[in-house]
This record gives structure tokens, sequence and C-alpha cells, in this order.
């Protein structure tokens, strides 16, 4: 099922990125373009060391592109100086990492609210805390990180990663490290909070049965990108 | 949340919910803020004490001091002022008697004015005046001669009446050690005994009060001093001279800024690591923070104010306990030694020490802050390529290095109060810091190219070493400095020890006579033959063959040697003494004309054989060829002098006489009867006495060095504990993954316990291995010692406990641990 906005979020036109390493330059991503419009649910898949995580770090504003244009929001990312990118990624970028990565010394409500906190903003605490029940942790908002599960973090991750309502939600492998069931709980559970809020999901996976629930799905493969019909 | 409060609260968080990161630079910032606070106050307190306290010190505003009285009042008249006060004394070392003892004493022979300055405390009773058949002594005089208040006490054939013990004098701390007992008795006092002055070997103090000197008229006093020609009036004045206690204390002084410097240098490294180490840990959630959108500059912030958290507990605590240990310091001093130091402004050093402080924790903070400037959240959330850096490393590294050598220099300068030693002190310091700290990685490095030739277990030991890599190496060479230090200076006072007690204790004479003068000379060998009696003439050297030597050293661009223009005891004889070698030439046999010089002082002062010596004796000159170079081993405690001349070109000159005798205790105390009684002027020393007593003396300097090194020793194994503690999550899973191939947990934690404990217990080996050769070499080639202590059972004992400490450390970890196996090789790490 798909759900299609007339607003563009995401362009990438002749995107390259090329590492200067230790054996010599290395291109891994070549003329890459793609368009996403807001609210879709895209799922870019590919072999391993294909550029999925590169194009995820240009998108999410973690790296900038060797050649070609990223926008992102109507803004064109190169453009922006290191703060400004900082700032944009506060506002409109929201991350799920596989390995969860929730800041260490933070409870869970100070793992959700630091994207307020660092951008400055008010935190309605009753929207928080609606937000930590929303994802079935509304008990243990003020457990420390280390006492959750695979399964709570993620979904602690995913409640840090909506609570600015960003434009756009970067996912790599978000189910990557957990078993199938809570893998599948975690999924919906992002899947449902995007479609509510329509936000665009883009999701890193190898998982054929992820990607066939997006909207559209993206093959990286020989440098480029290509979107399965 | 505004941008400071967010940087204050968050800081807040990773200091309070990560605070075993931050337990080790809390301690060694807490250390170093104590003896940073101590030592401040210390040092200000004593220079209070010598401005507050000068002129009671000192005696006077100005005191005069000769060897032959002097009509003061054209001295006076010379400068153009006179004194509103004077009080007239004469010092001398002479043999008081009780009942049944006699002993040697200093006795001073004062006024009534005297102390024109401070006050005299008696152990009972209030001092006002020495009556006329008075005499005071101190406690240790008074338990010499075994007597108390109302006994009588004689000098030469007049009785005096002891009337009070003296715990405290003013001018007690200004003349330095002192190894006889003092006593006090009045001018008419003196005179009643009927001892003529030139019998003794007497100084004359002239001490006066002068209110308000200016520099004009002290520039007029010193140009009149030196008008009376070298060494015949010696001038101090109050606040300008101030010579054994202002020497002791600058001495002392150094030392305590050594320990400063050595202390404050460690706790910087304990900061640079622990802050490094949490950068490291913490990468993920710090990267995470730049991800959410914190700017690096934040994130720079966020953590400077985490440590500024540690630093101002620190400068709290440290500044508390300081300031509570100079308060014991002071009430010690007061109780034991009378004296009380004054407190410095106590805020004004609080916040000097909370400056420096925070000077070191900046310096140790940069690394750390560049560390944070290269998180690069992409690679530690995302991974994949990274761009190579370009060959920053080195510059890198020298950028770390000047920015954190800069603060510690600007701090030692202050201390030192000079750049240039600030500059080498810690450029010093990091040298041989570099040097150990290259020679340790370069070894293990050696050893791990070769690991595959070792067992399983000594492969994972070299493994492990060379993992906890900057770290360990920083450990490893924090703790071997202090041990070595430390070490060294144990063998070295051990060894001293035995050498006063044992070695020399079996060749020193039991008894020196001094001041025997030539009327007495013949009665002194009649009746007790066994003392060897040596005349000690003084005498200046007037030439060397054709040089001029007073002249010489007149001239401003001079080069001479100006211990050559000082006055020397010669003395005559015609046979060589037991402890003496002649090295070269021909031994004179008391020839005329004829002079054996010292090798070693032949060889400072460019005397050659045959070269011709001119002495000034008591105005006469007297001339004499060198025929010979004796050396002389010092350590058998018989008289020493750079010249012997030929009776027969200086028997005739008055001179003093010196004697030696290994007389038992029976023959001493005779011989110190007899002396007492009849010739007070001569001094009996028991030389036994004298040994415990410069033990006594190099204990303390020694304990007070040991201080200086106890703080850095302590940082240095709170470093290789912390060490143990931060590398333990690693460790733990490495157990695990042996217990899931097999092994037992018994085996585990044999492993474990002993890699844990051989960083620490290599350093010991290593450190007292080298502290021997240390102190092999100062004992031989220095200190002239005739053997070394190579075992010091409590030195041992203490670096064993330090080795125990860590693996006590290492097994309650191991025992407070219960994870399950199946969490510690699960893929989730909670630490």
């Amino acid at each position: 099922m798909t759900t299609h906005t007339e607003h563009t979020i995401l362009t990438l036109r002749n995107v390259s990125k090329t590492f200067n390493t230790q054996k010599g330059d290395i291109t891994i991503l070549q003329n890459v373009s793609l368009t996403v419009s807001a609210g879709e649910k895209i799922a870019i898949i590919g072999p391993s060391g294909s550029g999925k995580s590169t194009l995820l770090s240009l998108i999410g504003l973690l790296d900038t592109p060797t050649e070609g244009v990223v926008e992102v929001a109507g803004r064109n990312i190169s453009t922006l100086s290191e703060n400004e990118q900082a700032q944009f990624r506060n506002e409109k970028i929201g991350f799920i990492f596989q390995s969860f990565e929730l800041i260490t010394p933070f409870t869970v409500t100070e793992n959700v609210t630091a994207p307020l906190d660092i951008g400055h903003s008010v935190v309605d605490t009753k929207e928080v805390q609606d937000l930590i029940t929303h994802i079935g942790l509304g008990g243990r908002s003020q457990a420390m990180t280390q006492t959750l599960s695979g399964g709570e973090k993620q979904r602690v991750a995913i409640a840090r990663a909506l609570i600015r309502k960003p434009a756009l939600i970067l996912a790599d492998e978000p189910t990557g490290s957990l078993d199938r069931a809570t893998g599948e709980r975690v999924l919906t559970m992002l899947l449902d909070s995007v479609q509510n809020s329509n936000t665009t999901l883009i999701i890193i996976t190898h998982d054929e049965s992820i990607a066939s629930r997006m909207d559209r799905v993206f093959e990286i493969k020989d440098k480029g990108i290509h979107e399965r019909s | 949340m505004s941008d400071l409060k967010l940087i204050f609260v968050y800081s807040a968080r990773i200091v309070t919910r990560q605070w075993r990161t931050f337990v080790l630079p809390f301690l060694s910032l807490s250390i170093t803020a104590v003896v940073l606070t101590l030592i401040l106050l210390i040092t200000q307190a004593s220079s209070l004490l010598l401005d507050q306290q000068s002129r009671a010190l000192l005696g006077g505003d100005i005191v005069l001091e000769t060897t032959k009285p002097i009509d003061t009042q054209v001295f006076w008249e010379k400068v153009g002022i006179q004194p509103t006060q004077q009080s007239d004394q004469l010092s001398f070392s002479g043999t008081l008697q009780s009942s049944e003892i006699s002993s040697p004493f200093s006795i001073q022979v004062v006024d009534d004015s005297f102390p024109l300055y401070g006050e005299v405390t008696l152990a009972q009773g209030t001092f006002e005046k020495v009556g006329d058949s008075e005499i005071y002594l101190d406690d240790a005089g008074a338990k010499k001669l075994g007597v108390t208040v109302g006994n009588t006490v004689t000098f030469g054939t007049q009785s005096f009446t002891l009337a009070g013990i003296i715990v405290s004098e003013p001018t007690s701390l200004f003349g330095g050690f002192r190894f006889l007992p003092r006593a006090f008795m009045s001018q008419s006092g003196f005179s009643s005994a009927g001892i003529d002055p030139q019998l003794l070997r007497v100084e004359y103090v002239y001490a006066t009060v002068f209110p308000n000197l200016t520099n004009e008229q002290i520039a007029t006093i010193r140009s009149v001093e030196e008008s009376y020609g070298r060494g015949t009036v010696h001038v101090d004045i109050a606040g300008q001279d101030q010579r054994g206690l202002q020497f002791g204390l600058n001495t002392v002084s150094s030392f305590l800024i050594v320990a400063v410097l050595m202390t404050s240098i460690l706790a910087a490294v304990n900061v640079y690591a622990s802050t490094l180490y949490l950068v490291s840990t913490e990468r993920k959630s710090l990267a995470i923070l730049l991800a959410l959108g914190l700017p690096k500059y934040s994130l720079i912030r966020m953590l400077g104010a985490s440590l500024a958290y540690i630093v101002v507990l620190s400068c709290v605590v440290g500044i508390v306990v300081g300031n509570g240990l100079f308060a014991v310091l002071v009430s010690y001093i007061g109780d034991v030694f009378r004296i009380q130091l004054p407190t410095p402004h106590l805020a004004v050093y609080g916040l000097i020490t909370s400056a420096l402080i925070g000077t070191i924790a900046t310096a140790s903070f940069i690394p750390a802050m560049i560390q944070s400037l290269s998180l690069n959240p992409k690679q530690i959330l995302i991974g994949g390529e990274e761009d190579m850096k370009k060959q920053t490393s080195l510059k890198t590294v020298a950028l770390i290095s000047i920015s954190t050598l800069v603060p510690l220099i600007i701090f030692a300068s202050y201390l030192l109060e000079s750049v240039v030693y600030g500059v080498l002190t810690i450029l010093a310091i990091a040298l041989v810091y570099i040097v150990i700290a290259g020679l340790f990685s370069y070894m293990l490095s050696l050893f791990y190219k070769r690991r595959a030739r070792y067992s399983f277990f000594v492969r994972s030991i070299i493994s492990q070493k060379k993992a906890d890599g900057f770290f360990g190496i920083i450990s490893f060479t924090s703790l071997f400095i202090a041990l070595v230090s430390i070490s060294s200076l144990a063998l070295i006072q051990l060894s001293l020890q035995n050498y006063l007690t044992n070695d020399l204790a079996q060749s020193v004479p039991t008894t020196y006579v001094l001041d025997i003068q030539p009327s007495q000379k013949d009665i002194i060998s009649e009746r007790f033959p066994q003392v060897v009696l040596y005349a000690n003439i003084r005498a200046r050297i007037i030439a060397i063959d054709s040089l001029r030597v007073q002249d010489e050293l007149t001239r401003p661009d001079s080069t001479l040697d100006r211990e050559l223009g000082r006055e020397f005891n010669l003395t005559s004889r015609n046979d060589l003494l037991s402890n003496e070698l002649i090295t070269q030439g021909v031994w004179g046999e008391g020839r005329k004309g004829e002079v054996s010089v010292d090798e070693e002082f032949a060889n400072r002062a460019s005397i050659k054989l045959g070269s011709k010596l001119v002495f000034s004796i008591q105005g006469f000159e007297v001339e004499g060829i060198v025929t010979s170079f004796r050396s002389t081993d010092s350590r058998s405690g018989l008289p020493f002098f750079y010249f012997v001349l030929s009776p027969q070109d200086v028997g005739t000159f008055p001179s003093v006489y010196f004697g030696y005798s290994y007389a038992d205790t029976a023959e001493q105390n005779a011989l110190s009867t007899f002396v007492g009684t009849e010739m007070p002027n001569i001094s009996v020393i028991d030389t036994q006495s004298i040994g415990p007593q410069i033990i006594k003396l190099v204990e303390t300097l020694l304990i007070l060095v040991l201080v200086v090194t106890l703080p850095p020793l302590l940082i240095a194994t709170l470093l290789i504990s912390t060490l143990v503690i931060s590398s333990y999550a690693s460790r733990r899973r490495e157990g695990a993954r042996l217990r899931a191939i097999g092994a037992t947990r018994a085996y585990v934690l044999r492993h474990y316990l002993i890699e844990t404990v051989s960083l620490t217990l290599f350093s010991a080996v290593i450190s007292y291995a080298l502290s021997v050769l240390i102190s092999y070499g100062i004992n031989t080639f220095f200190l002239k010692l005739d053997s070394t202590v190579f075992f010091d059972t409590e030195l041992l004992v203490g670096l064993g406990l330090i080795v125990t400490s860590i693996g006590c450390i290492g097994l309650y970890l191991f025992k407070t641990d219960t994870m399950p196996l199946r969490e510690l090789l699960s893929y989730e790490s909670n630490i």
C-alpha cells in the first residue's frame, strides 16, 4: 500500500562519494539520483559494502558528497556550515541505528528528550510521557538504558527519533540486533508511528520481508541505485 | 533548555552517573591540592616568620660579630649613626660541671639588655635577666649534666645556680644546627670565673637596635665593614642577612616545590588519561549527541564542565584538608619548638591553589578536547570507509605536548619564581618521563613481536599489556619513577645509618679535645698521655709561586677560587698519621722549609710539587716548598689538614691545640672532670654522641625528602588501580571466552590475577634493582661509604604491599562479578 504526497522531501542529483584511503581513492557511490516524497516509506537494499551506509550518512548530513547535490526538505545541505547541518539534523532528521545507540548515562526519558534539549525546545512533559507510554515503557521512564532489553532499547530509540516530529527518519537495520518476534513488534510500532505522523521513513535492510512492506524499494548495486518495480 | 543550562545539566549527569571514571582525577587533583596548599602555607608562613621576627631571630636590628673585641663607638661614628640600644655578648665553647658530670657547652655571656627583641621562654617561671651568680641551660644541657633548677653548675672554679631551663630563646633558630647544648651566664658571672678570654675561641657579638634604617645607612655600614678588612668584622642586618635559617628554609622550599611539581605532573597525567578514557568509552554516546545536532563546541564545553565539577570539588577538599594539616603542623611546631608560625592569608592561598589546580586540569584536558573534535559520528555509528587523515599525527602529538606543557611551565615558573628554572624543571621531568616510557614501550613491543616463542600464559600477559596501550605505559612510568625515588632514598639512608653506627663507630676516636691553649698543652700531655695533640694555626695563603692570592682575589674579574682567600688551619708535625698516604713526592719528616699539601686541594689550587707557598700567620710571612702530596682517609675521624708544615717553621707561633683519644668511658670522664675544674675553656667531645645526632639530622632531612615522594607514589598507585578497574570490562569478556572453551573459573582467576599484578610487580622489581645501583653509586662515589645496604626489609615489605593491594583490587572485582557466563558472552555489552 502506498501513501503518496505531493511534496518532495529528499532529492539526490548525480551524487558521488569517493573516499581517500590508505589503499587509494575508493568510489562508493557514483552518479546516484533519487527523489523521495514526504510521507513515503522507502527501503534501500543491497549487499554488504555496496554503499548503503554511505548513502544513509549523506542523507542524514553526517557526511558530504564528493560530487552532486543532496537536498533535504528543500535545502541543499552542501551549502550549510557544520553548525547549520547540526541544527538541521536536530530539527528535520531522526536516526535509528542497528545497535540502538542510546546515550549510556541517560535514563529513558532523558534519551527521548535529548533532541528537544539540544534544539533548545520546550519539553512538554505530558507529550513525552505519552510517547514513552505509547512505546510500552510507561512504567520505566526513569530506568537507565543499561537495564533495558534489546527490544526496549530500540523502542526508546524510535521514540527519540520521533519526539521532534522530524520530516525524515533514517533507520539503519533497525531490527538487525533483535530476534524475529521482537523485531516484528518493533517494526510494526515504527511503521504505525510514521504512518500516523506522515513522516518519511528510509530503512536500510537486508530483509526482503521488511522491504516488501515499504512503499518503494531501491537497490544499490555497482555504485549506483535503481528502483525495483 | 538554554545552551548554558544544557551544558551544565548534561555534564552533571555524566559526572554523577559515570562517577567511577572521575574517581582517579578527583583523588589526584585533591592530593595535589592538599600538597600545594600545605606547601604554599608553610613557605609563606616561614617567610612571614623571618620577616616579622627577623630582628628577634637575629638578636637585633644590626649585629656585629668579631673574633677580637672592637670599639663599637668608633664603628658607629664611621657609619654616622648611633644605636638606641646595644647588647654586648660573648659566645664560646667550654666545659661546665655538675656534681657528677662534665660536659662541653656552647656558652653565651649576655648583659642585662638581652634579649633586645623577642622573649626567652623558660620551662617554669619568667625570664627577666641573668643574675650575677646565675646560669641558664637549655633542656638538653640540663639533662646532660643531670641538674634541675636550683642545682649548682660550675665553670672553672666559679659556681653558679641553675636559675632556669630555657625552652626557647629568640636567636636559637638563626644559628642553625648545634651539636653542643647551650648555657647563658651574665658578664659579671663570667668575669668572676676568672677565665682569660684569650684562652677561649671567643666570638664577640654586639647586638644593636636601630628602628629605622635607610638604604643609604645600610650601604654605609657595608662599606665600613669592608674597611675593617676581610674577616675582621662581620655585619648582619635584620631582614637582609639570614644565613642558617634562611638557607635551611630555601632548601626545604626547593624540596617541597619538587614534590609539588612531581605530584602535579602525575595528577595532570591522571586527569589526561581519565578524560581520554571517558571520551573513548563514551564515544558512542558523544557521537549520538553530535548526530542529534549538538555542535562540537558545545560538546567540548560539556566535557570541560564535567571536569570543572571535579576541579571545584578537589579544590574544596584539598584546601580544607591542606589547611587542616597546616593547623596541625603549626600546633606541633608551637608545642615542640616553641615557635609560633604566623598564619598567611588563607583565602589568598586558597585562590592561588585553586588557580593552579585549574591550570593543571586545563592542561590535561586539551588532549581530550582535541580527541573530541576528531569524533566522527558517521564512522562511530554507521561505519564504512573513512577518509584517510593526512599526516597530522606528528603535528597532533606536538600540539598536545606543547599545550599540556605550557601551563605546567607557567605553574612551575610561579612556584620557582623563575621562568628559566620553570622551563628547565618541567622539561627535565618530562624528559625523564619520556625516556622511561619510551624504553618500556620499546621493550613491550620487542616482547610482543616475539610472543609466539612463549607459553600461552605469558603470551596473553604480554598481549594484555600491549592492549593496555598508552594508559598502561603512563601507569608503569609513573609508578616506576615514584618507586625508584623512594627506594633509592631508603637504601641510601640505611647505608648512611649503617656507616655511622657501625663502620665509623669502629674507627673514629672516642674523644675529641678542643681549644687547648699553648700554656695548657704540656699539662694535658702529662696528665693524659693517651691524648694525641696537634697544633692548629690560623693562616692565610699570601702567594702560590708568583701568584699573589689575596691581591688577585680583590680584582673584580678574578677567576681564582675564592676559597683560597679564606683562613686555613695549618698544623706542624714530624710524622705521617695512620690515615695519611703520600701520593707524590717525599714526606719531609719535619724538615725546615718543607710543606705537605692535600692532593685534592693541590689539584684544585693548581699547586705543584716544588711550588713555593707563602702564608701569613699572625702578621708574619712563612714560606715553604711543596715536597709532597698526601691523601687522607677522612672516614677515620682523625684530624684533617690541607697543609702540614715543619715544627721548625711554625713551632714558635702561638696556636691552639686539638687532640683526640681512643679513651674509654672512665678515662673520658676523668679528662672531662679535670678540664671542667682546671681548664674550663677546653671542650671534651664524646664522638659517640655525635653519630646519633648526625643520624637524627639525616633522618629528619630524608624524612622530608621521603614525604616529598609519597604523594607521587600515591597518585601512581591510584593510576595503576584505575587501569585495573577500567580494563576489567574487557578482561571479564576474555575470561568468559576462556571458560567457554573449557577453562575453569580457578584457571581464569589465576590468569587474571597474574595479569593484573604483572605491571606493578615488574615495576617494583626493576625499580628496586635500579635503586640498588643508584644507591651504590651515590654511596661509593659521592658519600664514600665503605658499604651499601642492598636489602631493606621495610622497603621490600612496602613494595610487596603495593603489589598486593593491586592484586586485592583485582580479586575484589573478580569475586564480586556475578554476571552469568551466558550474559558475558552475549552480543549486548553491559558495562
